[in-house]
């Protein structure tokens, strides 16, 4: 739970903030406020890593001479908060007039619910702990280790006041964790299993623990390939949107309202053209009951809402806030985000666009219908490099993992299989959507299968693979120690 | 900064009879402003404060945090977690031996960033956006961003560092479109430094520097992918030292996993290889590095140390823990990027430098023959576990009978550290400029400065596209 004496001293914080704003001569202002107490846990092979803090901060966003400027700080001394709220003034009033900017929303009340779990918001870290140790697995597969396990916390209030006469609280509490094993039979390979909810009871440690030695022992012993040329790709819902980034966040990128609107994105002035198969829906839906990143308002204050932003392969409209749905001449759909659930303090940044929970429909084929309709191909789950892609183009290349497809069946786990293209021209050769979907920490979709994508592979040197092949020989004999473990 | 909350933090934690306990209490002040075509977008400006106790007991960490206030509570909350910490327990950690500092110090800035208004800092953004104007150029962002860490570290043991270290960058993107192509160019500048950062290159050449990526990428041919023999710059040394080599050779990773585990003494890259991490490189071609330390996030010294010799690795990266785990040095290597994390081992100033006879860069193109010449890299990713690497690359080169030919538009290339490592057969010693190679590194959600420009290196072959 929250410590209460720092919620007042934040509540009143805002309010000085926001009187003095107004002596000082501000047109227009936003104060925020945040207080989370967040519980890292980590298990890394055999060193306890937990930690735990308060993650705390005030921000205030002004108008000023016809301009925005934004300043925070971490101190709850009047002196500092009346020295933030200069700054910021003074940042507005360095700027240029904006014609574009108008006041921060009015208050507006969001009639949907989102249920906050009070044994979660009140957890103790006692409790917290022994949930994390039930993931932790006695007897393992042969070859196979285990590697990390992670366990993060965030229950928070934050506070959202303005000279509008917006007066918000809002309460939080979500977590997720998540273990990965490494399996040393063949070339050493890990993977993970990642779980989150809004719910203390939403998540079986244990069942975690039992997808991450599945997805380990699937993945084991993974091949390299030399070959270049077009190949159908599956990519499944991790591949999409994993946890450490995934292929299809590029896409969230282009469909951004800030890019648009600059002409940054070739999605620019493309509301109501097809750029993806008849079957392909996307939405963005911060009102999921369980989904880790889910809210009532955004960053602005502006109430969520489930939006479609590509239904039946028509672009229907961006991911906006205040600011740049007036500059495209159309409404807020409340996008306006604060730092995500793991990312840092809220109260850094003003509000920037993002997504909340991304989900895509489910398709009408099977996962196995896909298989069987791929006759040289693969379906690949995880991707390095997603960063370093063109997000106004969408251009990618990348270095993924997953497994060969042969004949409608995977052959084996394969690495180092690099593709590359634009996402446009993916979303376009999308041909199959699986029913399947899997839910992850925030987005819930489905395999899709690409028919035709880039593929680049190396084989790795004999001389490495030699070398290992060596290694587990002498491995076996007990002559040296396996250094992977 | 309030030294009364420091002083009677580090006394009650002294009254708790710990093996050992630290205390880093900041209040750092940060500027940020963007503009895009031609407008301030959004300009920020914050003080970023609080306390991060870690405490050593029973052989356990813990760590916790909060406001510098409630130093008590972020005591207390420091003990709970050592004590779920004590329930994995496997076996102790333990420091090594340190030299006790005092010390006190400020970054040298020739023109500082305290003493800047805020109308020159957006002058100066509107400069680097102005220079990349062009009837192709769809959209133009720059990002000034400016940090200055205002630390006090202080041990049980007795050290006691305080320091004020300003860092300034600036960053352009420029996006061209004709017809349905569009395309990025990307261009940074940074250093441990004031605003005369400036005064080595302008905003303007930052700016040029991304319009000119952007419209030569717009009119270049997309390189067929596949496997091609490659020379790679200053920038692209410094990206595969870090990200590649670096990440597999840290003292608190590799207790876990990775490539580089159980291969001290051995043979992982060629002999033309020395891997070094120089923390302790103030400048580079007369100017500041971006990953100097005086000292790191324990009180130890920044230092030069040779994690690869003659191919042979000799050291991992370690902070005082690593270090006694592996019966090695502590390398002045362990750093947090804010109170509100933990220290972990983060590299510094990266390089490959040659091990044998230096070459010219134009003795590499000549070795190389046909291939590509691979230059600034744009950001990277690694997987030490399984050894594999992706990079972005802003400026390709066909290599013509050793002679740089044909431009071809930005793309990534990738690998396998051991193979690559293995496969170097040249390196130029002559460092490049280390303003083209800042970077924040990210690892454990955290990030650190890091960055230099060190000679080229040829490599037989890599995957490119």
């Amino acid at each position: 739970m929250v410590t209460n004496n720092l919620n007042e001293k934040i509540q009143k914080a805002l309010d000085i903030g926001l009187k003095y704003a107004k002596k000082e001569g501000a047109d227009h202002c936003e104060a925020f406020g945040v207080n989370e107490k967040a519980f890292n846990l980590e298990l890394e092979k055999d060193k306890p890593k937990h930690n735990m803090g308060i993650q705390h901060g005030l921000s205030f966003r002004v108008i000023a001479n016809s301009a925005a400027g934004f300043a925070y700080t971490s101190s709850f001394e009047e002196r500092d908060i009346e020295m933030t709220v200069k700054m910021a003034i003074q940042c507005a009033k360095t700027k240029e007039k904006d014609p574009d900017l108008q006041p921060f929303p009015e208050p507006k009340k969001n009639t949907a619910k989102l249920p906050l779990d009070k044994k979660l918001y009140s957890v103790d870290s006692n409790t917290i702990a022994e949930l994390f140790a039930e993931m932790l697995p006695e007897d393992l597969p042969k070859n196979t280790y285990f590697l990390q396990a992670m366990g993060l916390v965030g229950i928070g209030d934050s506070f959202l006041k303005s000279s509008q006469g917006l007066d918000l609280v809002e309460k939080g509490a979500g977590y997720g964790f998540g273990i990965g094993f490494l399996s040393t039979h063949g070339f050493p390979n890990y993977d993970f299993h990642f779980a989150g909810s809004r719910s203390l009871d939403g998540i079986n440690p244990k069942e975690i623990t039992k997808i991450a030695i599945e997805k380990t022992l699937n993945s084991a012993k993974p091949q390299t390939m030399s070959l270049a040329g077009e190949y159908p790709v599956i990519i499944t819902p991790e591949g999409s949107y994993g946890l450490f980034g995934g292929l299809f966040t590029i896409l969230t990128n282009l469909l951004k309202g800030d890019k648009a609107s600059r002409g940054e994105t070739v999605y620019a002035d493309k509301i109501g053209e097809q750029i993806a198969p008849d079957n392909f829906t996307l939405v963005d839906d911060p009102l999921h009951l369980d989904m880790i990143t889910s809210t009532l308002y955004d960053g602005e204050g502006i109430p969520t809402e489930r939006t479609k932003l590509i239904e039946n392969g028509i672009l229907k409209t961006y991911y906006l806030d205040n600011y740049y749905a007036r500059k495209l001449n159309m409404d807020s759909n409340g996008k306006a985000q604060r730092g995500g659930f793991f990312g840092g303090s809220p109260a850094k940044t003003p509000p920037t666009i993002g997504s909340y929970a991304t989900i895509i429909d489910a398709g009408d084929s099977s996962l196995d219908e896909m298989l069987s309709e791929t006759k040289e191909g693969f379906m690949l789950k995880s991707f390095m490099g997603i960063h370093m892609s063109d997000f106004s183009s969408g251009r990618f290349a990348v270095t993924g993992s997953g497994w060969y497809v042969k004949d409608g069946e995977t052959k084996y786990p394969v690495q180092d299989i690099s593709i590359s293209g634009t996402i446009p021209e993916l979303l376009m050769n999308i041909d199959m959507i699986s029913k399947e979907r899997t839910k992850g920490l925030n987005n819930e979709v489905p395999y899709v299968r690409v028919s035709e994508l880039s593929v680049t592979a190396k084989k790795l040197d004999f001389k490495v693979r030699f070398g290992l092949k060596m290694l587990k020989t002498l491995v076996k004999l007990g002559i040296v120690k396996n250094p992977f473990i | 900064m309030s030294n009364d909350f420091i002083d009677k933090a580090l006394s009650k934690l002294e009254s708790l009879k710990l093996s050992y306990a630290d205390i880093r209490a900041e209040n750092s002040l940060m500027t940020q402003i963007r503009t895009v075509n031609g407008r301030v977008e959004t300009s920020t400006t914050g003080i970023e404060s609080g306390i991060g106790i870690r405490i050593l007991s029973d052989g356990t960490w813990g760590f916790a945090y909060g406001p510098m206030e409630s130093y008590e509570d972020v005591i207390e909350m420091a003990i709970e977690v050592n004590k779920l910490n004590l329930r994995h327990k496997k076996r102790d950690i333990k420091l090594a031996e340190v030299k006790i500092v005092e010390d006190s110090f400020e970054g040298e800035q020739k023109k500082k960033i305290e003493d800047t208004g805020f109308d020159e800092k957006i002058e100066l953004t509107l400069e680097a956006d102005k220079a990349q104007e062009d009837e192709k150029i769809k959209s133009r962002t720059t990002l000034y961003r400016e940090v200055l860490r205002r630390i006090t570290l202080v041990t049980t043991e007795g050290t006691k560092i305080e320091y004020n270290v300003p860092y300034v960058m600036m960053y352009a993107l420029s996006v061209a479109r004709e017809e349905s192509e569009t395309i990025e160019g990307y261009s940074r500048i940074g250093h441990l430094g004031g605003l005369d950062i400036f005064e080595l290159r302008s905003p303007s050449e930052l700016g040029e520097k991304a319009k000119e990526r952007a419209l030569e990428g717009l009119k270049s041919p997309k390189i067929n992918g596949g496997r091609y023999p490659v020379v790679l710059d200053g920038t692209i040394n410094h990206l595969f030292s870090h990200e590649a080599a670096g990440h597999s050779a840290e003292g608190d990773f590799v207790q876990t996993a990775g490539v580089l585990r159980g291969k001290i003494g051995k043979k992982v890259g060629s002999p033309h290889v020395n891997l070094i991490d120089d923390g302790s490189m103030k400048e580079s071609s007369g100017i500041n590095s971006f990953g100097y330390l005086k000292y790191d996030d324990e009180g130890i010294p920044g230092q030069k140390t040779f994690v690869i010799k003659d191919g042979i690795l000799k050291t991992y990266l370690n902070d005082r823990s690593s270090a006694v785990h592996f019966d090695q040095k502590a390398t002045g290597n362990s750093r947090a990027e804010a109170y509100n994390v933990p220290q972990i081992v983060r590299m510094t100033n990266t390089y490959i430098a040659p091990a044998r006879e230096s070459m010219k860069e134009e003795e590499l193109l000549e070795q190389v023959k046909n291939g590509l010449l691979l230059m600034q890299g744009g950001g990277g990713q690694v997987d030490p576990i399984k050894g594999t690497f992706n990079f972005g690359v802003s400026e390709l080169y066909e290599i013509k009978d050793g002679e740089v030919g044909q431009r071809y538009r930005p793309t990534t290339l990738a690998g396998n550290t051991l193979e690559t490592l293995m496969k170097i057969t040249g390196v130029s010693s002559e460092m490049g400029n280390p303003l083209d190679s800042i970077g924040f590194c990210g690892k454990d959600g955290q990030s650190a400065p890091v960055g230099v420009t060190a000679g080229w290196l040829a490599v037989k072959n890599i995957v490119v596209g």
